[in-house]
């Protein structure tokens, strides 16, 4: 018997659900669960996901993706990779596995809200997918670093991690437990599915993917590609909610949760995937610097759609562009710092070649997070450790939970305008060192405009670690680019020339 | 990447290679813009990108059911619309 194509039944079999007799509607959909957003009930029916799939097909997919995955894994693993690869490339490695591994479980548990409080039958359909994705996901990236742990016991933060209070952990932790453990199944969809998703994971998972094959570590390109397909998938729950939420008047609102979860990821990936991509990874297997890629997957890809769901870029739009250039440097210059606190073993990355290379990606970086180094370097050719390694914790903020460092940019341009740009007022202002997040702090997380933080604040931790491990004591300050200098579109490599038209 | 270009970013590889020819026959009279990133190529086209199955068939040489694609395809520029015949990447209001 011939079967019928999809789209002869989909829209009969996806809109089947049960008329309630027995509960009220607010006792089946609670708003902290399901949301308060003022949608009429008629409205929800109108939900079209646009990224349609049976189950059929999923499994037939996924399957296909498994194998796959699997495949290239069991043929690779007599290569031997840990001890034939550049020692950098296995620190992305750990600090890939233990920030995002059990983190795939959490956003399971989100799919699975999605499957329950959502109003919409076709997004439940599709956080019925994307729960199993998930599943997945936690399942690859526990097994595929398994085959390191009896060499190297960093691996094991792939599973570990996520249960400890680490400084770095504690960051991922936060974010992920407020952009989709606490919050309503529509803000949810548009915090992770929308922003996070169809944006920032595209960074990790994609983009670092280039440079996992020209390291030769095939399986973990073709692990984290083969995991961005499903994200491709069940990322698009978020746009026609996105598009709901438009036509019945919540556009400030949606525009709010946008302005959040973009804030909240950028820091996130700063260190996820800036540091990486801009340090870690020897030179000769760089694909792009992060800047680059940066400006490919959200500065241009997402921000397309973004304005043409007819949403607006964030209002903190000139602070992040100029973040690009200078806020990963400074976390690396406090990650590096800081080494015995982390899983992995942070490469510095600045030998001539690779400030070179830096220099050419980021002009002004030699003149300003260089003379940084240049003090960390004397003091390592003294054979004076003790002074590279900072005798404090790192502060850090409230919100993004990442340590508070000061960009050159900022230092320059005076107290008053300093607080002006401030982005993230209230978090900034307060500081915690290596202290659990509070339930208040999960929900005041978003960009403010009002009560700018100080200075003091903005100029604190990485350049004080700087200037505490210098001999000669070259700040920051003393080195920054003028500020008027703006983010300037970069020489690129001839592999970012690599395009043609047909 | 140009602000108006949408279309598909696929692993690089055979079904790869098929997708772009199978766009530039799709989409005749527009200008197709491969950009190659080493384990994935970008796939724009300006406004509007079709895909359809039997163009993908053709050129791999073998039966190709469209919702496989996904297996090869982390991500995409612009919206989508998806059916067993045809993948359609857009942008602004659709045209169903």
């Amino acid at each position: 018997m011939a079967l019928l194509e999809r789209s002869e039944w989909y829209d009969i079999a996806r809109r089947t659900e049960w008329t309630p007799g027995y509960v009220s509607d607010d006792e089946l959909y609670p708003e902290g669960h399901s949301g308060d957003y003022d949608i009429p009930g008629e409205a929800w029916s109108t939900y079209d996901e646009p990224y349609k799939i049976s189950y059929r097909e999923y499994v037939d997919i996924q399957r296909q993706k498994d194998a796959g995955a699997y495949s290239v894994k069991a043929a690779l693993e007599r290569m031997d990779l840990r001890s034939k690869v550049d020692p950098g490339w296995i620190s992305t490695l750990k600090l890939h596995y233990g920030a995002v591994s059990v983190v795939e479980y959490n956003a399971g548990l989100m799919e699975s809200r999605f499957v329950r409080w959502a109003r919409s039958p076709g997004m439940r359909n599709m956080g019925t997918f994307g729960m199993l994705d998930e599943i997945r996901h936690a399942q690859l990236q526990l097994f595929f670093p398994h085959e390191y742990v009896p060499t190297d016991r960093q691996f094991d933060w792939a599973h570990s991690g996520m249960k400890s209070n680490n400084w770095g952990i504690i960051a991922g932790r936060h974010f992920f437990d407020d952009m989709m453990m606490t919050r309503d199944a529509v803000s949810t969809s548009i915090l992770l599915n929308f922003a996070f998703e169809t944006g920032f994971t595209n960074l990790q998972f994609i983009g670092l993917s280039s440079d996992a094959a020209n390291a030769g570590d095939f399986s973990f390109s073709k692990l984290i590609q083969s995991i961005q397909s499903d994200e491709a998938r069940h990322a698009q729950i978020g746009t026609p909610m996105l598009a709901m939420m438009i036509e019945n008047g919540e556009k400030e609102r949606a525009q709010r949760l946008v302005d959040v979860a973009f804030w909240r990821s950028w820091k996130l990936f700063t260190i996820l995937t800036g540091i990486p991509m801009d340090y870690y990874i020897p030179l000769d297997k760089r694909e792009g610097s992060f800047k680059e890629f940066m400006q490919e997957w959200i500065v241009t890809q997402f921000v397309n759609s973004l304005e043409d769901l007819g949403l607006a870029k964030p209002w903190y739009w000139d602070i992040f562009l100029a973040d690009i250039d200078e806020h990963h440097h400074g976390q690396q210059l406090g990650t590096w710092s800081w080494r015995p606190t982390l899983w992995f073993s942070p490469a510095a990355g600045v030998g001539p070649d690779e400030r070179d290379w830096l220099e050419e990606k980021y002009p002004g970086w030699n003149d300003t997070f260089g003379k940084c180094w240049d003090a960390i370097i004397e003091n390592l050719k003294r054979g004076d450790i003790g002074r590279t390694v900072p005798g404090t914790l790192p502060i850090i903020c409230n919100m993004s939970n990442i340590p508070i460092r000061r960009t050159t940019r900022w230092s320059t341009t005076g107290g008053s305008t300093t607080s002006a740009r401030s982005p993230i007022a209230g978090s900034s202002s307060r500081t915690r060192s290596a202290t659990p997040p509070t339930k208040r702090s999960l929900i005041a997380c978003s960009p403010a405009r009002s009560s700018p933080p100080t200075s003091a604040v903005c100029c604190s931790t990485w350049a004080s670690a700087c200037s505490a491990t210098a001999v000669a004591t070259p700040t920051t300050t003393s080195g920054c680019p003028p500020t008027s200098r703006v983010p300037t579109r970069r020489r690129r490599t001839d592999r970012w020339q690599h395009s043609h038209s047909r | 990447m140009s602000v108006g270009s949408v279309g598909p970013v696929i692993q690089s590889g055979e079904v790869a290679r098929a997708v772009v020819a199978a766009v530039e026959g799709d989409n005749a009279g527009r200008a197709v813009n491969v950009v190659d990133r080493g384990s994935y190529v970008r796939i724009e086209v300006e406004g509007e990108c079709v895909i359809t199955r039997a163009s993908v068939e053709r050129e791999l040489g073998r039966p190709f059911k469209l919702h496989e694609l996904e297996v090869n395809m982390p991500s995409f520029a612009g919206r989508i619309d998806t059916s067993t015949e045809m993948i359609r990447f857009y942008r602004g209001e659709r045209h169903d």
